[in-house]
């Protein structure tokens, strides 16, 4: 909902290229009216400076009809602007819209716990087909396990990245050495060289552009992240992995190169 | 426990569902039998290795077959076995071994439960 058809028709057509169908308008009335009606919609994005009736406002409206809907607020000033009110919002868009946070935002929302158990079928939107030729890496996948290699495999695949495979911690130190990557997703518990010792050995490789490391571990022990950083690597993720974890852990080395 | 193959809704089961689902979604319906099948055959080599492990006390590929073994069932939501998994995954960290009394035959009734359901999940 926002009185800009520019900013509607951008955030139709990116949302769309993800595979999520919108349904937009400028006013406020006509989106509560949908709601009220009971229409079915899986998120808001509400713009918070419209003439006549506000973000904040339409947002309360909505709430009293609908107490589970997520909104998202999408203002220049963000949360600063609705201090009292901060839990009836989701998340918060910035403008100028930029798509990584917006792919940021909705991935992040799409995989809470509620709707993400309310909706399996929603990890599959989040696999954006595209994103590897948007954010094009290189990728060594450093993992043991045949059912995770398979399907860490399967999950890049779908994100449009082919990813080169380590089976264990001696074979990832040898490909990093061998060709440039940009990113490995590092099994910590790995048989010959365990993913810390692998990590070490590749920092002390002077001769190569240093990829990103990301951490992939079954375990959620405190102090864990730490020793993975400790040793060298960039980021965490835990398994089973989670899609949204993954894409951020990818955007972050991204960024990391563009910089 | 000797019914044969069956389908999500038995009272019985020993896989949670919404971890099944969200693999199954994340690895797409077509995919989740060929995963199924990788665990299937990969499982039993996990279990060989943590008894070969425990005979010839070497507590480091215990804990790495017991972690491997924790991963995949935690990814299938195979609940149980992922508990028991973890248990002997501890053991192994905390190099107690000597205290693992009957536990590695009950992961491996766990297991061969766990096992039975996902082959009736399969799709």
């Amino acid at each position: 909902v926002d009185d800009n058809a520019t900013n509607r028709r951008i955030l139709a057509l990116q949302t769309a290229k993800w595979g999520m169908l919108s349904t937009d308008t400028a006013h406020p009335r006509t989106a509560l009216e949908w709601v009220i009606n009971g229409s079915q919609f899986d998120i808001a994005i509400l713009d918070m400076h419209m003439p006549e009736m506000d973000g904040l406002h339409l947002a309360l409206e909505i709430r009293r009809y609908n107490p589970t809907l997520p909104m998202i607020l999408f203002s220049s000033l963000g949360r600063r602007e609705i201090n009292e009110h901060t839990n009836l919002f989701a998340s918060y868009l910035a403008k100028p819209l930029k798509q990584s946070q917006l792919y940021d935002t909705l991935a992040g929302l799409f995989s809470g716990a509620k709707l993400y158990d309310d909706k399996p079928s929603g990890a599959r939107l989040l696999l954006d087909p595209e994103m590897g030729a948007r954010h094009p890496l290189k990728i060594l996948l450093a993992e043991d396990n045949a059912v995770n290699q398979k399907l860490a495999l399967r999950v890049l695949e779908q994100m449009g990245y082919r990813a080169d495979v380590a089976s264990n911690g001696l074979e990832a130190v040898e490909s990093v050495a061998r060709q440039t990557y940009d990113a490995i997703l590092m099994d910590v518990h790995m048989p010959e060289l365990d993913g810390l010792d692998a990590t070490r050995q590749i920092r002390k490789l002077d001769t190569i552009r240093q990829p990103s490391i990301i951490a992939m571990t079954a375990n959620a022990m405190q102090g864990d992240r730490e020793m993975c950083i400790a040793a060298g690597m960039d980021d965490y993720i835990a398994k089973p992995v989670r899609v949204e974890e993954l894409v951020n852990a990818l955007l972050k080395v991204k960024a990391a190169i563009a910089k | 426990m000797n019914q044969p193959d069956h389908g999500v809704n038995m009272p019985e089961t020993t896989i949670d569902i919404k971890s099944f689902e969200n693999l199954k979604a994340l690895a797409g319906s077509d995919f989740i039998g060929e995963l199924i099948d990788t665990f299937l055959a990969d499982g039993p080599n996990m279990i060989q290795q943590l008894r070969d492990a425990l005979a010839k006390h070497d507590v480091d590929t215990f804990r790495r077959a017991a972690h491997s073994l924790k991963s995949n069932a935690a990814s299938f939501g195979a609940s149980t076995l992922t508990a028991h998994s973890r248990e002997l995954e501890e053991l192994a960290r905390e190099n107690k071994l000597s205290e693992i009394g009957s536990r590695l035959e009950v992961l491996e009734d766990a297991y061969r439960d766990a096992a039975r359901e996902l082959k009736g999940m399969r799709s």
